[in-house]
């Protein structure tokens, strides 16, 4: 029962096998991490490395196959916004709830529940009622207001910032900042998202194929984590890719852009492939455009431009043409997701990278330098 | 730095539990229990009337059917009434506690994938909420048998314990269904038919003699039934009737073999419950 006097979290050889129907296979292997008290640890990796199995192995979900791991004080983890919430309770029993069942005591949420409420925002008319007359954007900030006053040493917390309208998602980083640094709190912080990662956390961990590949400050490790899925995503072809979510009934095998020469203010054609089983209805596909730096740009997505196609055939490709590419000279990454009856059926982050040379945007303007990544608008200048 | 330091281990023994689990187990019971009382506030149009109406009902059924139709009578002249539901109301609390405690953690699953707290809270949140019932039920009971009979005794410390053990052979019978159920829902779909055998196997409405009836030398089979105990035990309580042989002995030992089965099965399964569901 030792730990270092500053360490929060210490694992050794921390492991999880799954047994398959024929097959073992290691969800997580060898893990060693010494995780310093008032550290704000991310952790990153494609999908299907491991990150989810370490989050419910720390927290405490399920036992770890091999090793062990040690933690200081009390920890509580955040894997959902709302955990618990009942639609027939108001406002208030499902703050109780859902608080309770995230470790508080009672005694803590009476102390803090009128501030919980102030956060949410939600005012007091609605408070009383029961949440199934909410909007989803109030139960949401509701979840989150008990999630950001909820008290532990360590607090586990799996990507549930990325929903919400932004400027509430603003206020939780702040208030999350705020507990780090002000209350000494130790934060283990997984997400997809590297800007809001590298905003949080100064340190991070990169897992990959179940292993712990590197650990370091979070700009490097974020840097790395985009090489080497770059690179996969270079010499592996996309419809080769493993590191996919979604239930696998469709899968994008091809993102391509003519000209192979992009330039800014010129046009592009983007070129998008699938493949599924049988016909498709009510697909939708969403690609983001990132920056360089991981930071969300402008989203291509079939249903926010209305083409809704009512069936679309088991295979087949697909165009977004781009009358003028609005996009600064820089290194972009495409992530992309498929999406049918509302199902999920393919996510794959980092798809495809491309390059924008430089151009201009406005006819016979100059062109603007920058090094940053960042997106023309259609603009007038006046006197 | 004086923050208590806790180690997980893959070697930790599914007994393992801390002074820290206990805090939980409580904290997480009262929430769940917390939340079924307010929701049956809300969600019934009679709410709290339920507590006094349910065991009434159940009361007149018992009457109507089992002395008026098939004529049972009570042993040694006693009042059939008075006898038959000295272990109603513990039947009903047990009746609550199985029906509600084993499909808690189906039910409750995707509470269950996202946060960790000891498993056994919901089957236990459950047999909390049957608490209440019950002792509004007793309370009836106590009334009735008074208003009828004239005697207004009451056994603090036998009553205890067999509302003690009733609690400890249905909690049992919940925590192993709940904890095969993860894995084997068909558990579920049987529960009717199992609570109905329960009810007709033990001698709540009827006598234990007349098992005899029914099996001669081999009844201690009949024994098995941790319900016998209990039933005799509240007749015991309340009326002094006293019909215990060695036979009980063997029902005294299914409570105890019932509960720890079942508490071993949801403490084994609680590790594998995530990856399962």
């Amino acid at each position: 029962m030792t730990l270092s006097s500053n360490l929060a979290i210490q694992t050794e050889n921390l492991g999880k096998k799954y047994k398959l129907k024929s097959s073992e296979s290691w969800a997580l292997k060898n893990i060693n991490l010494n995780i310093e008290t008032g550290s704000a640890l991310g952790i990153i990796g494609p999908n299907g490395a491991g990150k989810s199995t370490l989050l419910k192995i720390l927290s405490g979900l399920t036992k770890p196959t091999s090793g062990s791991y040690k933690y200081r004080g009390s920890l509580t983890s955040l894997l959902e916004v709302g955990t618990g919430f009942h639609p027939d309770l108001s406002g208030i029993e499902n703050i109780y709830l859902s608080a309770a069942l995230n470790g508080m005591t009672r005694k803590k949420i009476r102390e803090r529940v009128d501030q919980i409420i102030d956060f949410s925002g939600i005012s007091s008319d609605y408070i009383n009622q029961p949440i199934k007359h909410y909007s989803s954007g109030m139960k949401v900030r509701l979840g989150f207001a008990v999630a950001a006053h909820v008290n532990a040493d360590i607090l586990v917390v799996d990507e549930v910032l990325a929903v919400g309208d932004f400027s509430f998602q603003e206020k939780c980083m702040r208030s999350m900042e705020f507990q780090m640094n002000e209350e000494g709190r130790t934060v283990l912080f997984v997400s997809h998202n590297l800007y809001t990662l590298q905003k949080l956390c100064p340190q991070a961990i990169f897992l990959d194929k179940s292993e712990l590949i590197q650990i370091g400050n979070s700009k490097d490790v974020c840097e790395s984590y985009i090489g080497q899925t770059l690179d996969r995503s270079n010499y592996v072809e996309l419809e080769k890719r493993e590191d996919r979510g979604g239930s696998g009934k469709i899968r994008i095998n091809k993102l391509e852009w003519t000209p192979k020469l992009l330039q800014t203010g010129k046009k592009a054609v983007l070129t998008i492939g699938y493949q599924a089983k049988e016909r498709l209805e009510d697909m939708n596909i969403k690609i983001s455009i990132n920056g360089s730096d991981g930071r969300f740009l402008t989203p291509l997505s079939m249903h926010s431009s209305n083409f809704r196609p009512e069936s679309m055939p088991d295979n087949g490709e697909l165009t977004v043409n781009i009358e003028n590419i609005p996009w600064m000279k820089g290194n972009y990454f495409i992530d992309v997701r498929v999406i049918e009856k509302g199902i999920v059926c393919d996510d794959l982050r980092i798809a495809s990278k491309f390059q924008v040379h430089g151009g201009t945007f406005i006819e016979g303007g100059d062109e603007f330098n920058s090094t940053k990544n960042g997106v023309f608008i259609p603009h007038v200048w006046s006197i | 730095m004086n923050k208590k330091i806790h180690t997980v281990s893959s070697s930790d023994s599914i007994w393992k539990f801390t002074k820290e689990d206990f805090r939980r187990t409580r904290q997480v019971t009262w929430a769940f229990a917390r939340r079924d009382l307010q929701l049956r506030y809300i969600q019934t149009r009679l709410g709290w009337f339920w507590s006094i109406g349910q065991p009434l009902m159940a009361a007149i059924l018992v009457l109507v059917v089992f002395s008026w139709i098939v004529q049972i009578k009570a042993p040694d002249g006693f009042d059939y009434s008075i006898y038959a539901f000295a272990s109603l109301p513990a039947w009903l609390m047990s009746q609550h506690i199985i029906m509600q405690g084993s499909p808690s953690l189906v039910h409750n699953q995707h509470i269950i994938s996202k946060v960790a707290f000891p498993r056994q809270s919901l089957p236990l949140s459950k047999a909390l909420v049957a608490l209440v019932d019950y002792l509004v039920a007793t309370i009836l009971y106590f009334l009735f048998r008074g208003i009828q009979s004239g005697i207004w005794d009451f056994y603090l410390f036998s009553f205890l314990f067999y509302s003690f053990m009733t609690i400890l052979a249905s909690l049992g019978i919940a925590y192993f269904i709940a904890a095969i159920s993860i894995r084997f829902r068909d558990w579920l779909a049987i529960l009717p038919l199992l609570i109905q055998g329960l009810f007709l196997l033990s001698p709540i409405v009827y006598p234990t003699e007349k098992y005899s009836n029914a099996l001669g030398e081999y009844e201690w089979i009949l024994y098995l039934n941790p319900f016998v105990a209990i039933a005799d035990g509240f007749r015991w309580t309340w009326m002094g009737i006293n019909n215990w042989s060695e036979l009980h002995y063997i029902s005294f030992l299914m409570i105890i073999v019932i509960y720890f089965s079942g508490f071993t099965a949801i403490k084994y399964a609680e590790n594998k419950m995530v990856d399962t569901l």
